[in-house]
């Protein structure tokens, strides 16, 4: 039997390692496939909780809310990028730091 | 006899209704206007004469005629403030009446010839008009402010008189000082007026009376001072300045400036006696507030100083005008020793000798075209009528007997002895009234020597007078008025004491029916009051009494023969005093025996001091008003232009910069610089730290939000 | 029936004919001022129909003729008129000098006359105002709009120095109205902000004896405080001592009309405020301060006389008189008694009277000499026998000049006798040395006289002409007003005794 500590220590690896390519890598399409491990990863703790902790559904729809969510967001995101691409020739996220003077 | 104000006015108001015709047609109609003004005071004299007959016919001391009518009126609520005009006639005023009117009479009947071939011929008469109705006006007045209201408009005709002949400095100058000498005198008159009126309520004569009857003025103090003093002496004041006493008397000997006729009537017979008449109207207040003494000794001042400087005037109306002065000074000691009767009727003698001698002097002046008697000499010959007038003019100033100044003069001086040998403070006053009446006697003859007798000195002069013949409005005027300086128009008797009765007591009319207002008398008004207009007075239709001579004055018999025995002896000194007088002059001037150049060598000293009258006016005019008076001015003026509105207002100016310069400063440094512009720094500094931190980079953003999310979670931890 | 009743005509009257002024042709001079005339003549004979309809037994504010209009309703603010005996006279005064003086400036000014009679008439709109004002705050704009005609009026067809005159007139003036306006504002918020906040006559008799307010940690007396503020604000342009020195620069710099307007009508606003204004609203102040207005009326007597006697200018030696003549009016005031305050009115309206002929006396010889010095700078005398050259105008001058003294039987005499007597009681020692101010009153003019008047005929006045009809004809009617109300005073005194008895009553209960 997988124990909910299993399931925890998955998707807290996923969440890091999410985390860790979010603030490390500099393309953005990389940051987003860090995105989508932290998503991931959170779904997985909403299924993981439903199934040992509350025995109903509501989990279970949280996840496919996530994973449709991530899926709309990565369309909206790559369109993004894509824009992006046209106006710079780049993808590097530090060249989307015009806020600064 | 019904007397009501609208038979009585007419006195008044026929002169003034000739004063304001003329002064409209005067320029055109010169011969009508000058007929208009000596018809009116014609007629103001026959109104008068029906008066004074009236008057003679009643023949009792109380008997008077008292009628007012509101002049305005603004009490309101409980305060009661009315003032009323009217007219106060008693045997004093009838007389008093009777003499002006006859004395203006005369003097515009002469006054015709005198100024004929004067270029403003018209307008004297114009001036002598209005003149004649404020005298007449404030002789009927029942109130103080009546009087002061003609007493001033007096004053105004005397200052347009004075200056009648404007082209000359000097004209201009004397008015000038005439008006404001008296000025002086009016201001506390006014005062005095004013101090009543609070007492009293009230400035009519019977209420005066009345509340000195009542003891209104006990325990009424001014500023201090019994309020009967203060008042008393205010009014005297007024007097002091009208009357030319000392220490105001300098006003009167410029006033010779004006035309011969105006002195005569203004400044001898009538203006200068209304002083006097008004301190006799007050002689009850006076008395109350212990002035007589200073009153008696102010009159002895004048009266003795103003003739020792007559004994040095070459001018034969400066000579007139100090005598006058001095005889004023003898009405005043009048007033001081209680003589109130004689004070009265000297001063209707004088008025009548002293116009005269202004008029014979005039027909002189008017003859030789000048004034100065050393140019004179000789012009009995040729002046024979003017002459007589003269002579028997000086006779009665001199005091000779028979002749109305030594009825009233000498019981002036026989009141002042008897006084002195009772109260030693009064004999000063006592002995330079004598000495007076000696150097009376001589300056008037010397005049009267150096003018008609001894040899022309003057050919050219002399040669150019014309002959005199009788004219109706030249000398004819002159020989009436003369006429009454006999004694005997005014007493039956050498002493006017009822004393060696030439034609019974009946003749003694004049000590008779006017009487020292005392006690007595005073409790007379004690009830009284005044009634409105057209009321006629109930008090007429009252039986008075006839009134009969007492020659003993309410005395006992021992007291009255006393008291006639030093009036006998005064008698014989003044007579004595005036014969010696005559003669000395008559010694000087005529036998040429005694040198007056050794006198005026000897007392060089004296003579300059009486040349320069005393100094008076180098040191009111010299001292007081250039040396003080004007400098202080200047100084005000200057201070009030220069200093105070210069640095007091317009430095207002100054501390505006001051205060506009400092707060521009603020606003450039403090609220500008630091404030307004400090607070772009501040944004600025934020900037350049916000700039910082808002890098653009996402992951930045993304390790700061983890890391305080990870913070707070680690937080809660504990 | 609004708008038709005769204060407002009287008051609007000239205001119309401004308009009607400017809306003539420039070039058309005479009939501008022709026009100027008539409607100061038709103002005159409305002031006349008043006071024929006057009724002479009621005191206060006579309902017959009261006017009130909401003006501005949320402040309770109103256009309020009125009439009573204090403020008849000086209406009369008004009615009488403006139309003279649209008469002696006739030939006298000579540039831009459509501006100078236009500022004229909105003049004596604005001084109508002022004496009929029953709302404070009414009275408040008429008072300084005053200031603007006249600013114009002095500074544009004045003398040489004529721009510093009138800016120091207005800032003078100005700096008394604040005070005053802060006074108003004291008022409003003390009655409460109510119906009666503005209203003169309601805020009267002495409402605010207990009020008190707290400056600075002080615990002040509000009646006292405000009750000295309005005074400032009055004695500035009456003007008492210390504020004085505006007059002689603003008289002798004004063209003649000006400085008759200014003595004969704009002082008397000064004193005219304190018997509506500052009196009957602190009656418990005006009492405790009537020794200290005592003294200072005495101030300006004698200081005014002294300092009128050393002039060599003689339009500043009468505007100095003007100084000593209000000097009696402050008297008058601060003795608070029937007698004292009735001469006071009298006194303002007398000396409306005489100080006018003397100024048009001295436009009438400036037109001739185009100088005004008794004695030049350099020491020549300026005139000098002009009696000899110019008879006419010589016997007017005196007619002024005794009117001007007091000299009894002329006006001025009967009101400074009767302030005599109201403050003798009070104030001894001040009348005593009051007396001391008529006898320089009387020496500085009698001297001025001398020295111009008398003596042999100055070469330079050879070729004076006399006055001209036009001159004699403007001249009368003040001649005529001195003379008579000398004689008969009663016409005058019997307006203005039943308000003066309520006035004194009023301030005799503190």
């Amino acid at each position: 039997m997988i124990s909910l500590g299993s399931y925890l220590a998955i998707s807290f690896f996923l969440f890091v390692c999410g985390i860790m390519v979010m603030i490390a890598r500099k393309n953005i399409i990389a940051i987003f496939l860090g995105i989508e491990l932290v998503l991931n990863a959170s779904a997985l703790n909403f299924a993981a909780y439903t199934k040992f902790v509350n025995h109903n559904l509501d989990g279970h729809i949280m996840s496919i809310f996530i994973i449709v969510t991530a899926a709309a967001e990565a369309a909206v995101g790559l369109g993004i990028v894509i824009r992006f691409f046209q106006l710079r020739e780049s993808i590097h996220i530090d060249d989307a730091a015009t806020l600064q003077n | 006899m019904d007397y009501t104000i609208a038979t009585v006015a007419p006195i008044v108001l026929v002169p003034f209704f000739a004063f304001v015709i003329n002064a409209f047609i005067v320029k055109k109609f010169t011969k009508f206007a000058v007929g208009l003004s000596v018809a009116a005071i014609f007629t103001s004299f026959l109104f008068a004469l029906r008066i004074f007959l009236d008057f003679m016919n009643v023949y009792s001391v109380g008997y008077h005629i008292h009628k007012v009518f509101n002049w305005f009126d603004i009490s309101a609520g409980e305060t009661i403030f009315k003032v009323n005009m009217g007219i106060y006639i008693d045997n004093m005023t009838a007389i008093m009446l009777l003499m002006v009117t006859g004395a203006a009479t005369i003097i515009h009947v002469f006054s015709t010839w005198y100024m004929h071939d004067d270029p403003r011929f018209g307008r004297f008469f114009v001036y002598l008009s209005l003149f004649s109705s404020a005298m007449l006006g404030l002789v009927l007045s029942e109130n103080l402010l009546s009087v002061f209201i003609f007493w001033e408009l007096m004053g105004f005709c005397s200052y347009s008189l004075i200056g009648f002949y404007y082209e000359k400095e000097g004209a201009g100058n004397a008015s000038m000082k005439a008006f404001m000498t008296t000025r002086v005198g009016d201001v506390f008159f006014l005062l005095g007026i004013i101090a009543i009126w609070s007492v009293v309520g009230s400035v009519s004569f019977v209420d005066i009376y009345n509340a000195i009857a009542i003891g209104k003025f006990t325990g009424v103090y001014a500023l201090g001072i019994p309020l009967a003093t203060f008042a008393g002496f205010a009014v005297f004041l007024g007097t002091v300045g009208k009357s030319a006493q000392v220490p105001l008397q300098v006003w009167l000997p410029d006033a010779m400036w004006g035309p011969t006729p105006c002195s005569a009537l203004i400044h001898a017979a009538t203006m200068v006696a209304a002083g006097v008449y008004l301190s006799l109207r007050m002689f009850p207040l006076m008395e109350l507030g212990h002035l007589t003494p200073l009153i008696a000794y102010i009159g002895a001042i004048t009266a003795f100083g103003a003739a020792t400087v007559a004994l040095v005037q070459t001018d034969i109306k400066a000579v007139l005008a100090f005598s006058t002065i001095s005889q004023l000074g003898y009405m005043v000691i009048g007033i001081g020793v209680g003589s109130y009767n004689a004070s009265f009727m000297h001063l209707i003698t004088h008025a009548v000798f002293k116009a005269c001698l202004f008029l014979s002097a005039g027909s002189v002046i008017h003859s030789i075209h000048t004034q100065e008697m050393p140019q004179m000499g000789g012009l009995r010959h040729k002046l024979p009528y003017t002459f007589l007038a003269m002579l028997l003019c000086c006779f009665a100033i001199a005091g000779v007997p028979f002749f109305s100044g030594f009825v009233s003069k000498d019981r002036i001086l026989g009141d002042a002895l008897v006084l002195a040998l009772s109260n030693p403070v009064y004999i000063p006053v006592a002995l330079l009234g004598f000495a007076g009446a000696l150097l009376t006697a001589f300056y008037m003859f010397r005049m009267l020597f150096l003018t008609f007798f001894g040899k022309p000195r003057d050919h050219h002069i002399y040669d150019h007078a014309h002959h005199e013949h009788l004219g109706w409005n030249s000398n004819i005027p002159l020989l009436i008025l003369s006429i009454f300086t006999l004694g005997l128009f005014y007493s039956g008797s050498f002493t006017g004491q009822g004393e060696a009765n030439l034609f019974g007591s009946r003749y003694e009319w004049f000590s008779t029916l006017v009487h020292k207002p005392d006690a007595k008398s005073l409790h007379h008004f004690a009830e009284y009051t005044s009634e409105e207009f057209g009321n006629t007075d109930t008090r007429i239709k009252e039986e008075l009494p006839k009134a009969a001579y007492d020659g003993r004055h309410g005395l006992s018999e021992e007291e009255a023969h006393h008291v006639h025995f030093i009036h006998k002896m005064g008698a014989i000194m003044s007579v004595i005093i005036a014969f010696s007088g005559i003669f000395l002059a008559y010694l000087m001037y005529v036998k040429n025996a005694v040198n007056p150049g050794w006198w005026t060598d000897t007392f060089a000293g004296w003579t300059r001091a009486l040349k320069g009258k005393y100094y008076f006016d180098d040191f009111y005019i010299g001292k007081l008003i250039k040396g003080i008076l004007l400098p202080f001015n200047n100084f005000l003026a200057w201070f009030d232009m220069v200093v105070y509105d210069k640095y007091a207002i317009d430095g207002w100016e100054a501390v505006n910069r001051w205060a506009f310069t400092v707060s521009r400063w603020f606003d450039d440094a403090i609220v500008d610089s630091g404030m307004v512009d400090g607070t772009g720094a501040s944004v600025r500094l934020m900037n350049v730290v916000m700039r910082t931190i808002q890098s653009g980079k996402i992951q930045l953003y993304f390790v700061v939000l983890i890391v305080v999310l990870a913070s707070y979670v680690w937080s809660l931890s504990f | 029936m609004y708008g038709l009743d005769l204060l407002s005509w009287i008051l609007w009257m000239p205001f119309i004919g401004m308009i009607v002024v400017l809306l003539m042709p420039k070039a058309n001079e005479r009939a501008i001022k022709t026009w100027a005339l008539v409607n100061t003549i038709m103002s005159f004979l409305l002031t006349i129909v008043l006071y024929m309809k006057f009724d002479t037994t009621l005191s206060g504010m006579q309902n017959a003729f009261n006017v009130k209009i909401p003006w501005i309703s949320q402040f309770h603010i109103n256009y309020a008129l009125g009439v009573d005996g204090i403020s008849l006279p000086m209406i009369l005064l008004t009615g009488l000098l403006f139309m003279l003086s649209i008469l002696s400036s006739w030939t006298q000014i000579k540039k831009s006359i459509k501006g100078y009679f236009a500022l004229l008439l909105l003049l004596q709109f604005t001084v109508f105002g002022v004496f009929m004002a029953l709302d404070f705050f009414l009275f408040y704009v008429f008072w300084e709009v005053m200031l603007l005609p006249m600013f114009f009026l002095i500074g544009v067809w004045g003398g040489e120095n004529r721009e510093y005159a009138a800016v120091k007139f207005f800032l003078y003036t100005f700096f008394g109205s604040i005070l005053m306006l802060v006074g108003i504002v004291a008022l409003y918020f003390a009655t409460g902000q109510s119906e009666n906040s503005f209203s003169i006559l309601a805020l009267s008799g002495g409402h605010f004896t207990h009020n008190t307010l707290s400056l600075f940690g002080y615990t002040l007396s509000f009646s006292r405080l405000f009750f000295i503020f309005m005074f400032i604000g009055f004695a500035i342009k009456v003007p008492v001592f210390p504020f004085h020195t505006w007059l002689p620069h603003a008289h002798v710099q004004a063209p003649t009309a000006i400085s008759v307007i200014l003595a004969g009508v704009l002082l008397k606003m000064g004193t005219y405020g304190f018997l509506r204004i500052a009196f009957p609203i602190f009656p418990d102040s005006a009492k405790y301060f009537s020794e200290a207005i005592a003294w200072l009326g005495l101030i300006n007597v004698v200081y005014g006389a002294l300092c009128a006697m050393a002039q060599t200018d003689v339009k500043k030696l009468i505007a100095y008189s003007s100084v000593s003549h209000m000097g009696f009016v402050m008297l008058g005031l601060a003795s608070m008694t029937i007698q004292g305050v009735n001469g006071a009115v009298l006194q303002m309206f007398n000396h409306g009277t005489s100080t006018a002929m003397m100024f048009f006396l001295i436009g009438i010889i400036y037109e001739r000499s185009h100088h005004r010095w008794i004695v030049r700078p350099d020491g020549t005398p300026g005139f000098g026998g002009l009696y000899t050259k110019l008879p006419v105008y010589s016997i007017i001058f005196i007619i002024g000049m005794f009117a001007s003294m007091g000299l009894p039987g002329m006006s001025g005499f009967i009101s400074e006798a009767l302030i005599f007597i109201g403050i003798y009681e009070k104030f001894t020692t001040i009348t005593v040395l009051a007396l001391f101010g008529l006898l320089i009153g009387a020496a500085y003019l009698l001297w001025m006289f001398k020295r111009m008047f008398f003596g042999e005929v100055n070469p330079s006045i050879k070729d004076y002409t006399d006055m001209t009809k036009l001159e004699i004809f403007y001249m009368v009617p003040l001649c005529v007003a001195v003379i008579v109300f000398g004689i008969f005073p009663s016409p005058i005194l019997n307006i203005m005794k039943a308000s003066v008895g309520q006035l004194v009553s009023l301030l005799a209960t503190f």
